[in-house]
């Protein structure tokens, strides 16, 4: 801290963090206020996708007894899972 | 009264190096300061990488969807929240001038920079007119000359007065240490006068001109 000092270090104390907040405005408004002057968005848009990326699938099929079958069928419709959602999740609940 | 941004929709206006100057000055002399590098560019989040000593802190990751939560935040926790922003008329510098509480507006001296500077002002005052708020704001003049004002300088600065735009009485001048600063990743005081020509008068320079701004900033918090 070499540099020269003028004195204004005392008139540093009057200025402190702000105790309340500002009045709200909504950002919809500023944009709005914003691209009447032709300050927009320029920002790329990403597009977004609901597909999660995955690893490579494999078939399996099975022919298990009825009762299995429509214990399966019940658990994937209660928690909106498909099958194979639905066997990673009770792998995962039996520590498979 | 702690939101500063740093705007002029022309690249080139000295945004990133006024930033730098007056943050680092202001935290050098004790207050606690942050800047937002709203700058694809991150000049200042990549000064901040290098060893420097100087408390200031920087975050680097802001965008259009994340500057009022930040501002919100930032505003009570720090003494000067300054916002650097990227030479292009966008969304969000139009954001973070209604949320100002002081506005910075860097020129060189030519009619480039003042047109465009003219567009932020002319931004500004419509939205002060909207939320019905003062946003203070000040022309700073960017790598002028310490030495003589040139003929065009002085032309704009006269065009500037008569249309009673107000204006830094301090101008960030033309130094090879403030590109130093970037070089060296250092502050002002951290500079080695050998590697770097002129120190002396480049830190006399930013001690004026971050004087010039507290005081603003005290006399913007008295009006409001």
């Amino acid at each position: 801290m070499s540099g020269k000092n003028l004195g204004f270090g005392g008139k540093l104390a009057n200025i402190t963090p702000d105790s309340e907040d500002p009045a709200k405005i909504s950002d919809a408004k500023i944009d709005e206020v914003g691209e009447r002057h032709g300050f927009v968005a320029r920002e790329p848009v990403q597009k977004l996708t609901r597909r999660k990326p995955s690893e490579p699938s494999a078939n399996l099929n099975i022919r298990p007894p009825v009762t299995t079958f429509n214990r399966f069928l019940v658990f994937c419709e209660q928690n909106r899972m498909s099958y194979p959602e639905a066997l990673k999740e009770l792998m995962d609940r039996a520590g498979v | 009264m702690p939101v500063i941004t740093v705007a002029n929709p022309k690249g080139g206006a000295g945004k990133s190096t006024a930033t730098l100057v007056l943050a680092t000055s202001l935290a050098q002399q004790g207050a606690s300061v942050v800047i937002l590098d709203c700058d694809p560019n991150r000049a200042i989040e990549g000064w901040r990488a290098g060893d420097s000593k100087n408390p200031v802190i920087v975050d680097g990751g802001i965008n259009e969807s994340s500057i009022t939560s930040k501002l919100d935040e930032y505003r009570k926790k720090f003494q000067f929240v300054f916002v650097d922003l990227e030479g292009t008329a966008s969304r969000l510098m139009s954001r973070a001038l209604a949320r100002a509480q002081l506005v910075v507006i860097p020129i060189q001296a030519s009619p480039p920079d003042a047109e465009l500077a003219a567009r932020a002002i002319h931004l500004i005052q419509e939205e002060e007119q909207a939320f019905e708020k003062t946003i203070p704001y000040r022309i700073l003049f960017t790598r002028t000359s310490p030495a003589i004002a040139t003929k065009l300088e002085r032309q704009i600065t006269s065009q500037l007065s008569a249309s009673d735009v107000p204006m830094f009485h301090n101008h960030l001048n033309e130094r090879s240490a403030y590109k130093a600063m970037f070089f060296y990743q250092r502050d002002l005081n951290e500079l080695d006068p050998g590697d770097v020509n002129g120190l002396p008068a480049a830190r006399d320079n930013a001690f004026r001109l971050a004087e010039e701004l507290v005081n603003l900033v005290i006399d913007a918090r008295a009006a409001a």
